[in-house]
């Protein structure tokens, strides 16, 4: 029954020290110039996240009968989009909606993935049969096309979506969880602890648990990017964010139409995408990393 | 007659709105004539022949036969194969088609005699009988449910001799010989080939057979329907030999498909990217009025819409002149009736048109007296509401935010959400519960009943009922006066009008693409309903 | 073994075609308005149309007469396209597949040599670009890329067809160079990471360490490696599969191509059940087939695993 797992591969894994090479040897991956970049690119999609509406508190409810206006207008500095409202302002006010849906996708699938990943891993038998089929059934659906009916069902909307998408992201942290708890249970420490008689609860939570949480982590960033990028691809085949709404994706979609017009209108909001999205990667990928080099320090 | 798409098109949401410095209140255009890019100057005939042309879709058709599925470019498509017992000029008169005459003996009858010279594609004579099969087939719901209602009021269709169809109505209808062109319900095809195929016609196995001077050689949902000039058709041969049209649903793919040369014709280009259009150097965009008409309705089955003193505050709350010169970038016309004033040509000039339908009482933009009308209403403090916005309509949506914008400071929320057009379809239904509502209708008759008949006639999707607006539109199906029945229909508008039941946003206009070497003569609003590619030509230079 | 999962996945394909056909039970939309269009209607008319595709049975009569359509080998007709479901699907599969293929291809002939590149010469210049492009890949929507290639080959090297399908053969390739490229670059990204940590965790694991000892070559000490890491990466399929059956969507609305995805989402929005059925029912089959090989070749590649099922069982 057991179900292998790629997905735990895509990020580093936490590698038990008898199995490593002389740690001179481990390469840096990260230059900390990059990581620190990262960070600070986030803290300030962050910061307009949190703040932008009181900057900009009129983003959306600007006079959107005004008139397109190239990059570099006064008083406009990305020009206006195709409804004549500022791209500058409506970029600032969109990070909310980008980003909020995503984090919380990525904390609602990593949640998901932590208690059934781990009951599952740990306590095999018919709850684990039960969740790998679940893994399965939900591994079976594209994301994006199961997105389309599912949004259909409920009438669509921002949070259908935030929900859906936990649901179809919870499968890979399931599975990386489940993987790395079956790794890690066949290792003597668990053994040991098995032979202390330490209930199965304790065992799975507090000793278990912390050897998979680079791993949980790391792909919790990776979710935030993947999220973000699927907002905007639901957007763009038209099932994502309803027009009104400052976010992103929705910018993006809707620039398009003007691309020749004021190419500021579709280029800030990709660039906004995909400057956050790799911010997001790397800071994943350096947090899987201090956290493995943590989890082994403490062992 | 028909939505853009029942199908497939155009799914996804491209941007809204043209700019353009317009100030609000400036008049609208009003010219019927097409418009084209003022500074390009189309050459003169050169006669030459046209090896190929290729047009670009906004989104892909299902199925070729209209009767399948019926929207505004399934017509397009299937005039350039199938043709009608009549068909319509550029002034929206009847003219002949496969019957080169007819007469109306008496107001329930039709008598329709067959040239003798019309053949199908497969080289077999049109005869009698075909028409009438292709007649019954339209007729029946499950042939041709896309059909089947402009044939309800047919009593028979019958072959009164070697080439005379005889056309017997229930009751009168001044309007119908309009439905026995290719812009209405006549789409005639050879028996023998319809049931070779058992009735699956219009599909990619299957093809399509007609009468026209081009013949399907290839269809491929989604992707491409190829077409090839033919010689057997009656009339003279057409320049073009080939023509292939290409489904290319994203517009921006379309638009750069055109700026790398590949397209010769693009149809309902959107008006967001016109000027984009209007800019490449070897394409020109012609505007046209296209006989749509968008505007909202209430379903006064639902509060709190059921009170008129909100239906008011939401009307006077409209901008539709800001509408018009701004998201349409003056490419339409602010609509003051339900009727298009293209379906009144046939008995009054077009300046008359307007000056008539000027008489229907409207409700001016006045935000004042919107936030009066709301305070007297059941619902003083303001509401909250949601309208929905096909999403192959972008200034659909556009106008919508506009309108929600000025709602607010009314004291009504209105959130707008965008749906594929297949679910706002099914939100016209009046059970869908939906109190305020976008219409958006294609005619493709010109009549001028066809459209208040839908919106305002026996059960429409307001669930609006006035005894005399249905005591006056029973009395224009019997009239049989041109003239009379628009003042009928005028009479009736304007009860609905006071009633505030439907809100009349705009005329539309559609733009085409057109390459500059490509010439179109008499380009009307009902080119695209008639065999369209006779009338392409080679410019000069 | 093998069987216990053969009905595994066929229960999860029974599960699915109900959760679907509730699904687009309940979805918005009407398909009588679909075939009727927007217009006035009479009682008959929308009688007949219901008649005619039986929607005033129930909704389990309706699934239990699609579901013996299905087991006696009949898909249905589809209501939309008025062809056969098998024909609707099968004129599109090609396509789709090649798309599909192609794209793999290339992300598999780029991304495996720079993923074992990167890790061999980890934190090397090829290391970081690789490492970059990786990122790029995996935070680029898929539609955007496409969006880009389009501006730069309809602007300025107009060497490849911006759209369509072609017409089979040498010409259908051309037309999919460029969506095929944009699905490779995200499908790459995620194969470029699998490759470069399988390969480090080996090249880091005492038997390479072993050889590196006895002098073995780098070569062979990379191609042993290589190969013990070939396993984490082709399970890693199923995860690749699904990422691609999605960008197909994008990629096929992006470039006007007729294939599955735009066929699904079409199908879906119209409410032409038959065909939504049959293909996500195919799809889903597609993946589980795939999952249940990478499965297989993972159990009797792992010592480790197979051990412990055996302790376990």
């Amino acid at each position: 029954m057991t179900q292998p797992l790629g997905a735990s591969s895509l990020t580093t894994s936490p590698q038990p020290p008898a199995l490593r090479g002389p740690s001179a040897r481990r390469p840096r991956r990260r230059r900390p110039v990059l990581v620190a970049l990262a960070l600070l690119v986030l803290g300030i999609a962050f910061g307009a996240a949190a703040f932008g509406s009181l900057i900009f508190p009129d983003a959306m409810t600007q006079d959107i009968l005004a008139s397109q206006l190239p990059p570099g207008s006064p008083g406009h500095p990305l020009g206006t989009d195709e409804l004549g409202r500022d791209v500058l302002q409506m970029s600032v006010a969109g990070a909310r909606s980008a980003l909020l849906g995503p984090v919380i996708v990525a904390l609602g699938s990593m949640a998901c993935g932590v208690v059934l990943g781990t009951l599952a891993g740990y306590q095999r038998g018919w709850i684990d049969f039960a969740v790998s089929r679940w893994t399965d059934l939900l591994l079976a659906l594209p994301v994006l096309l199961a997105a389309i009916v599912v949004s259909g069902v409920f009438g669509g909307g921002y949070w259908v979506t935030v929900v859906l998408l936990i649901v179809l992201f919870s499968p890979s942290d399931i599975r990386i969880v489940r993987a790395g708890v079956l790794e890690q249970s066949a290792r003597p420490y668990i053994e040991a602890a098995q032979m202390l008689s330490l209930s199965r609860w304790r065992v799975m939570f507090r000793h278990i648990l912390p050897n998979v949480t680079s791993l949980v982590v790391t792909n919790a960033m990776l979710n935030v990017a993947f999220a973000l990028v699927a907002f905007s691809s639901l957007s763009f085949l038209g099932v994502g964010v309803s027009p009104g709404i400052a976010d992103w994706g929705r910018q993006l979609t809707d620039g398009r139409a003007i691309m020749f017009v004021n190419p500021a209108a579709v280029f800030m909001p990709a660039l906004l995408i995909v400057v956050v999205a790799v911010a997001a990667n790397l800071v994943g990928d350096w947090i899987g990393q201090r956290l493995s080099r943590v989890g082994e320090d403490v062992r | 007659m028909a939505l853009t798409s029942t199908g497939t098109l155009a799914r996804v949401a491209v941007a809204t709105a043209a700019g353009a410095l317009a100030l609000a209140g400036c008049t609208p255009t009003s010219e019927s004539e097409p418009s084209a890019t003022p500074d390009v100057v189309i050459g003169e005939d050169t006669g030459e022949e046209i090896e190929s042309i290729t047009v670009a879709l906004p989104g892909s058709l299902s199925s070729l036969y209209v009767g399948q599925e019926s929207g505004i470019l399934n017509y397009y498509i299937a005039a350039v194969t199938q043709e009608g017992l009549l068909s319509i000029d550029a002034d929206g008169a009847l003219q002949p088609g496969l019957a080169e005459s007819w007469e109306q003996p008496d107001p329930v009858t039709y008598v329709f005699d067959l040239r003798d010279d019309a053949v199908f594609q497969d080289g077999t004579p049109v005869t009698a009988d075909d028409v009438v099969f292709s007649l019954e087939m339209a007729r029946d719901e499950t042939q041709s449910p896309g059909l089947a209602y402009y044939l309800t009021n047919v009593d028979t269709i019958e072959k009164s001799g070697d080439a005379q169809v005889t056309i017997r109505l229930l009751e009168p209808d001044a309007a119908f010989a309009a439905n026995m062109t290719s812009a209405g319900a006549a789409f005639i095809t050879s028996q023998a080939f319809w049931e070779e195929h058992g009735g699956d016609v219009g599909t990619s196995t299957s093809l399509l057979l007609g009468s026209g001077p081009y013949q399907v050689t290839e269809f491929v949902p989604d992707s491409h329907v190829a077409f090839e000039r033919v010689d057997t058709w009656w009339g003279e041969l057409p320049a073009v030999k080939s023509i292939r049209v290409d489904f290319i649903s994203d517009e921006s793919t379309r638009l750069l498909a055109a700026q790398s040369g590949d397209v010769d014709i693009a149809f309902n280009v959107p008006f967001a990217q016109a000027a984009q259009w209007e800019a490449l150097d070897d394409m020109r965009v012609t505007y046209v009025n296209d006989l749509s008409y968008v505007g909202l309705y209430f379903n006064i089955g639902v509060a709190p819409f059921d009170d008129p003193a909100v239906r008011q505050a939401i009307a006077h709350a409209v901008n539709r002149d800001a509408f018009v010169s701004t998201l349409l970038d003056g490419h339409g016309e602010a609509a003051t009736a339900i009727m298009t004033p293209e379906s009144l040509t046939s008995v009054h000039s077009p300046e008359d048109a307007r000056a008539l339908l000027a008489t229907i009482p409207q409700w001016e933009y006045d935000l004042e007296a919107a936030k009066a009308a709301l305070a007297e209403s059941s619902v003083p403090e303001g509401f909250t509401t949601e309208i929905l916005t096909p999403n192959t309509g972008p200034q659909l949506g556009t106008a919508a935010q506009a309108l929600a914008q000025d709602l607010a400071e009314v004291g009504i929320t209105l959130n707008v959400r965008e749906v594929p057009i297949e679910e706002w379809l099914a939100s016209l239904d009046p059970s869908a519960g939906y109190g305020l509502n976008y219409m958006w209708y294609f005619s493709t008759l010109g009549d001028p009943a066809e459209i208040p008949t839908y919106l305002i006639g026996a059960g429409n999707p307001a669930q609006y009922d006035n005894a005399e607006v249905l005591e006056l539109l029973s009395q224009v199906g019997a009239e049989t006066d041109p003239a009379a029945r628009i003042d009928l229909l005028v009479e009736a508008e304007t009860l609905q009008a006071e009633d505030a039941i439907n809100i009349p946003l705009w005329w539309g206009q559609s733009a085409t693409g057109f390459a500059n070497d490509l010439g179109v003569t008499d380009f009307s609003p009902f080119t695209f309903v008639s065999t369209w590619p006779t009338q392409l030509y080679r410019a000069g230079e | 073994m093998v069987a216990v999962r053969v009905l595994g996945v066929l229960g999860v394909l029974w599960v699915l075609s109900m959760v679907v056909f509730a699904m687009m039970y309940l979805a918005p939309g009407d398909l009588v308005k679909n075939l009727l269009g927007n217009r006035p209607s009479t009682p008959e008319a929308i009688a007949a149309v219901r008649e005619q595709y039986r929607l005033d049975d129930s909704v389990v009569e309706q699934y239990l007469h699609w579901l013996g359509g299905v087991l006696t080998g009949d898909l249905g007709q589809s209501i939309r396209l008025q062809v056969p479901v098998i024909d609707a699907i099968g004129d599109r599969l090609p396509l789709t597949a090649a798309l599909s293929a192609l794209a793999f291809l290339i992300a598999v002939a780029v991304a495996v040599p720079l993923g074992v590149r990167s890790a061999v010469k980890a934190g090397g210049w090829l290391d970081r670009i690789g490492g970059a492009l990786a990122v790029l890949g995996l935070s680029a929507p898929t539609f955007a890329v496409g969006l880009v290639l389009l501006y730069l080959f309809a602007y300025y090297v107009p060497i490849f067809p911006i759209y369509g399908g072609g017409d089979g053969g040498l010409d259908t390739l051309r037309h999919l160079v460029l969506p095929a490229v944009t699905l490779a670059l995200g499908l790459g990204a995620i194969i470029v990471k699998l490759t470069r940590t399988a390969m480090l965790r080996e090249l880091e694991s005492d038997y390479v360490t072993f050889a590196r000892a006895r002098g073995l070559s780098p070569r062979v000490v990379n191609r042993l490696a290589l190969r013990n890491a070939a396993i984490p990466i082709v399970t890693g399929a199923s995860l690749v599969l699904t990422f691609l059956v999605g960008g197909t969507v994008l990629a096929e609305t992006t470039f006007a191509l007729p294939g599955l995805g735009t066929l699904l989402q079409d199908s879906v929005l119209f409410k032409d059940l038959p065909v939504v059925q049959s293909l996500t029912l195919f799809v889903a089959a597609v993946i589980a087939v795939i999952a249940l090989l990478a499965d297989v070749a993972y159990l009797l590649l792992d010592p480790r695993v197979r051990r412990q099922m055996g302790a376990a069982s």
